[in-house]
């Protein structure tokens, strides 16, 4: 065992349970503070959990090893993901948050329920954010595996540290905890981000006998900073457009938006956030195109191989920092891991208990989420490649989300028999589409190939608009045939 | 106002597909680098600013 992670963990652990107490007394032991506090977060805390809810492992782990591997392109996917969310946050956004006032909406399939009157839309919602989230939940408890390993904890262990941290900061105080855990975890992996890029700067590159403008400079005679051969425009397209919608399709985060207690506190929720997101962005690219450019390094000693997978690039990188460090930024992946699953059993078990029962009390709320937490934690110890795999496509398998909020918020409400019924079809249709061409071709083929000249991507979002709009068109054109 | 952002803020987005691909694909500084972060932050910046006058 690595004594310094098991201090480090432990220290991370204790100050955390601290936290989550401590934010007990704002708890008011109700079913709508547990899931949205009641609309009555401060600034800080909601931008705080919603950079920390959006921001999953997948950034020091997955996107270090993919600026790595691809290059430049992603920062390109990741800042355009940036752009779109605080364009979608200033829109669609805002008017979910001053709506959420009005009808005190729990969770995002309970909002589309209501926005579009039909029971059935909640439950269908509620039945994709379960097929889609699953994974993704059971890859986050899976991915901290590697990182445990890192500290010389086995798997079994790993699984049971991730699944009890993951549930125990949602049961003292539902969004309360979570939302002050998220703030404390996100603080802590913007100054750990820091502290890699400084180690990478300052330490790494001057140990392999490089500088930083030679590093770049091979970087851009191998074309790394330009568009690689990964970075096709399709596989640019298929890769951005789930992540473009992300703000209005993953319930983890439309449901942050029902957090600010007013106008002021959400503005700068969003301010907050953009800044936090930037920061963080360009940290981890930087550090990705560093260790990337140090494997041409001309000395005879390469400190760093040229064939690293994309999530093996931080956890070697790890292997070569002093054990301090590295436990420090092991720590804070697995705090980026925990901040985001907790968020997102906390919003798939709103949506479940606002879809299925009709007595929504705490003791369900946290049997669900209790239940959800076992299934991820036993999913991911039976290791089932495919269910990781799938959790690469959430986004994909959500997009069809994106056009019923965006028209749902749009009419307000205003929605008939044929709107509901489109919006139906939309989402089936869309969903189908997207597990269609994941089972067929394997979630990670699904991403590279296009399909009728576009991404899969593309074609899910297409589809499930193109039914959408038909579908209020033809209650539009009816209306107004029946009026005159 | 708000036709004018939103025409901005889709223009923006538009333009971090477009560019790249078609001026600075074969980039070898880090003009690419630079265009992205600038658009990004451009993006955000609009839309702090909107949110900011907008009721």
């Amino acid at each position: 065992m690595n004594w310094i992670f098991a201090i480090a963990f432990s220290l991370y652990i204790l100050f955390g349970t601290i936290i989550a107490i401590v934010s007990r007394k704002r708890f008011e032991k109700t079913i709508q503070d547990y899931y949205t506090g009641g609309g009555r977060l401060g600034a800080l805390l909601a931008a705080g959990t919603y950079a920390a809810t959006t921001y999953s492992a997948f950034m020091m782990i997955g996107l270090v090893g993919m600026a790595y591997n691809t290059g430049v392109g992603a920062l390109g996917f990741e800042l355009t993901y940036l752009a779109s969310t605080v364009f979608l946050l200033s829109t669609v956004g805002r008017e979910i948050w001053k709506m959420s006032k009005e009808r005190r909406w729990i969770a995002p399939s309970h909002m589309l329920s209501d926005l579009y009157n039909s029971r059935s839309l909640g439950i269908l919602a509620s039945i994709v954010y379960l097929f889609a989230m699953i994974p993704y939940l059971t890859a986050q408890i899976q991915g901290l595996k590697f990182v445990f390993g890192y500290g010389g904890i086995g798997e079994g262990w790993a699984l049971a540290f991730s699944a009890t941290l993951v549930y125990a900061w949602i049961f003292v105080a539902g969004i309360w905890s979570v939302a002050a855990t998220d703030l404390y975890q996100g603080i802590l992996m913007l100054f750990s981000g820091l502290a890699y890029l400084a180690w990478a700067i300052f330490a790494l590159i001057p140990s392999s006998g490089s500088s930083l403008g030679n590093v770049y400079e091979a970087l851009g005679t191998k074309g790394y900073l330009g568009i690689t051969g990964f970075w096709s425009i399709g596989t640019f397209l298929a890769y951005t457009l789930p992540w473009a919608f992300f703000a209005v399709t993953n319930p983890q985060v439309v449901s942050r938006l029902y957090l600010p207690k007013d106008r002021r506190s959400y503005v700068r929720m969003v301010s907050l956030f953009f800044a936090y997101g930037f920061i963080y962005t360009l940290i981890v690219i930087t550090v990705g195109l560093i260790a990337r450019g140090l494997t041409f390094s001309p000395s005879i000693s390469k400190i760093i191989p040229n064939n690293l997978s994309n999530d093996s690039v931080t956890i070697y990188l790890l292997g070569l920092m002093a054990p301090v460090l590295g436990s420090t930024i092991a720590v804070s992946i697995i705090a980026a891991a925990v901040s985001t699953a907790n968020s997102i059993v906390l919003a798939v078990s709103g949506s479940v208990i606002s879809s299925f029962l009709k007595k929504r009390d705490l003791l369900a709320a946290r049997s669900i989420d209790a239940l959800l937490v076992i299934a991820a934690a036993l999913l991911a110890k039976a290791g089932i490649g495919f269910i990781v795999d799938l959790s690469v496509i959430t986004s994909m398998i959500l997009l069809p989300l994106a056009p019923i909020t965006i028209a749902g918020i749009a009419l307000r409400g205003k929605v008939g028999g044929i709107g509901k019924g489109s919006a139906l079809a939309s989402l089936a249709i869309g969903v189908s589409i997207a597990a269609y061409y994941a089972f067929s071709l394997g979630p990670k083929r699904a991403f590279l190939v296009q399909v009728m000249g576009m991404p899969i991507s593309a074609l899910v979002l297409l589809v499930s608009t193109l039914i959408l709009l038909a579908g209020l068109a033809v209650e539009k054109f009816y209306k107004i045939s029946s009026n005159s | 106002m708000k036709k004018a952002y939103i025409l901005a803020q889709k223009s923006i987005l538009a333009c971090m597909f477009l560019i790249p691909y078609s001026f600075l694909r074969e980039a070898r500084g880090i003009e690419l680098f630079a265009f992205w972060s600038s658009s990004a932050f451009l993006a955000g910046i609009l839309a702090l600013s909107f949110l900011k006058r907008v009721e």
